[in-house]
């Protein structure tokens, strides 16, 4: 299977995309689901600050 | 084990409606439910085939040097929600700063982990079916590298199967990567067998390398024994053993009969090999852990709760071949998992971690 250029540069810009998405996104979105999935839902300040 | 004769109004029921496919259908469920009626039990898996002693055992997995602080915050126990932050000086292995966040359910099981130069290694499990996972492994660094690994894992009542990648990638006109297939068996109820296959490719200029590895796990009533044989001939076994409820102890033996990484460079059959004994005790409050090893290499481990949410850790390595010694001291504080354990009821989830 030989791809063709185009494909392969597209192929490869989604892949830094992702790769982009995936270092910045992935730790706010456990946060996110964490924060709005628990019960009792925790205060913010206790989430971040490492003293609180 | 399930049956594969299904309703009959099925798309595919015609494929089982006619003697031969019957017939067929017949000797798979029978062979399944004679399977079933030996009950053997799950063997783990090949990875973690001598987890016994390499990871209770021996403080491999837990040794480090330096000063350590570790603060956990546990805010919900189903789902499961946990943020940590780990501060640490003075180490070689470990960032300054590190943060961690954790959730997981039933089917879903996520770890986020990000140091102060920006390497995210991130974890994401997915549960199909109660016996199949797959795990998501991607390791971001903020160049321009990254590694990706996907494990699937099917766990059967008396056998484990995995198909692993390593940085797949079939762009540039072929497949590319490292594949690891494996696979335990138990054949007896205390004896599994298994093989692990390797097939590695690191470009298409060059041609796929493949290697093929055996091992054993025989368990007794209080002891465990491995053995594996990798391709390149090393050799490995391990052995476990508890001596009483609070106290265990393990062997391991790694001998390399043809150096893979001796052989290149120094041209010729090298051998060699290690021996390592270690002991855990576990204390009502505390865990301690000693092993020594046949290069002079001395290691403990003491694993202290001075307070419900606080436990010390002192690790410390001495080598006395090469003169050099390791001392590390850790501050490990939770706070809210105590609370949260106790209003928690019901049964616990089986999150695939």
């Amino acid at each position: 299977m030989q791809l063709s250029e185009e494909t392969k540069e597209r192929i490869g810009k989604f892949i830094d995309l992702s790769r982009v998405a995936i270092h910045y996104g992935y730790l706010p979105l456990i946060v996110y689901l964490g924060y709005t999935r628990s019960e009792p839902r925790p205060s913010l300040i206790r989430l971040f600050s490492p003293l609180a | 084990m399930s049956s594969i004769i299904g309703d009959n109004d099925a798309p595919l029921a015609f494929l089982l409606n006619n003697p031969v496919g019957a017939l067929l259908a017949d000797t798979y469920n029978g062979f399944q439910e004679r399977r079933a009626a030996l009950g053997l039990p799950n063997p783990g898996t090949t990875e973690n085939i001598a987890r016994e002693v390499q990871r209770d055992v021996f403080l491999n997995q837990y040794t480090f040097s330096g000063l350590r602080a570790d603060l956990t915050k546990a805010f919900s126990i189903a789902p499961l929600f946990q943020v940590s932050h780990a501060f640490s000086m003075g180490s070689q292995g470990l960032p300054p700063y590190a943060f961690a966040a954790l959730f997981g359910t039933n089917k879903v099981f996520m770890q986020g982990n990000i140091d102060n130069d920006g390497q995210l290694s991130a974890r994401f499990n997915y549960r199909w079916s109660p016996a199949f996972v797959t795990k998501t492994m991607v390791q971001v660094a903020p160049g321009n590298q990254s590694m990706l690994q996907l494990d699937n894992e099917y766990v059967g009542a008396d056998f484990t199967a995995s198909l692993k990648t390593l940085n797949p990638s079939a762009i540039d006109g072929g497949l590319t990567g490292i594949f690891i297939g494996s696979y335990l068996q138990s054949v007896t109820p205390s004896l599994a067998l298994g093989l692990e296959a390797i097939w590695q490719r690191s470009a298409l200029n060059q041609g796929p390398e493949t290697a093929l590895s055996y091992c054993a796990k025989y368990k007794g009533s209080d002891w465990i024994g491995t053995a594996q044989l990798a391709a390149g001939g090393a050799f490995s076994t391990s052995y476990w053993r508890r001596l009483t409820d609070k106290v265990e102890a393990g062997v391991d033996l790694n001998l390399q009969f043809v150096g893979l990484s001796g052989a290149g460079m120094m041209g010729g059959a090298k051998k060699e090999g290690v021996a390592t004994v270690g002991a855990k005790y576990d204390f009502r409050m505390s865990t301690f852990r000693a092993q020594v090893d046949s290069t002079g290499k001395l290691g403990c481990l003491l694993e202290k709760r001075v307070a419900p949410m606080v436990q010390l850790t002192f690790a410390s390595e001495m080598h006395h071949a090469t003169q050099s010694a390791k001392i590390g001291v850790a501050v490990n504080i939770e706070s809210g998992g105590e609370e949260l354990q106790q209003e928690q009821t019901g049964p616990p989830a089986q999150i695939p971690f």
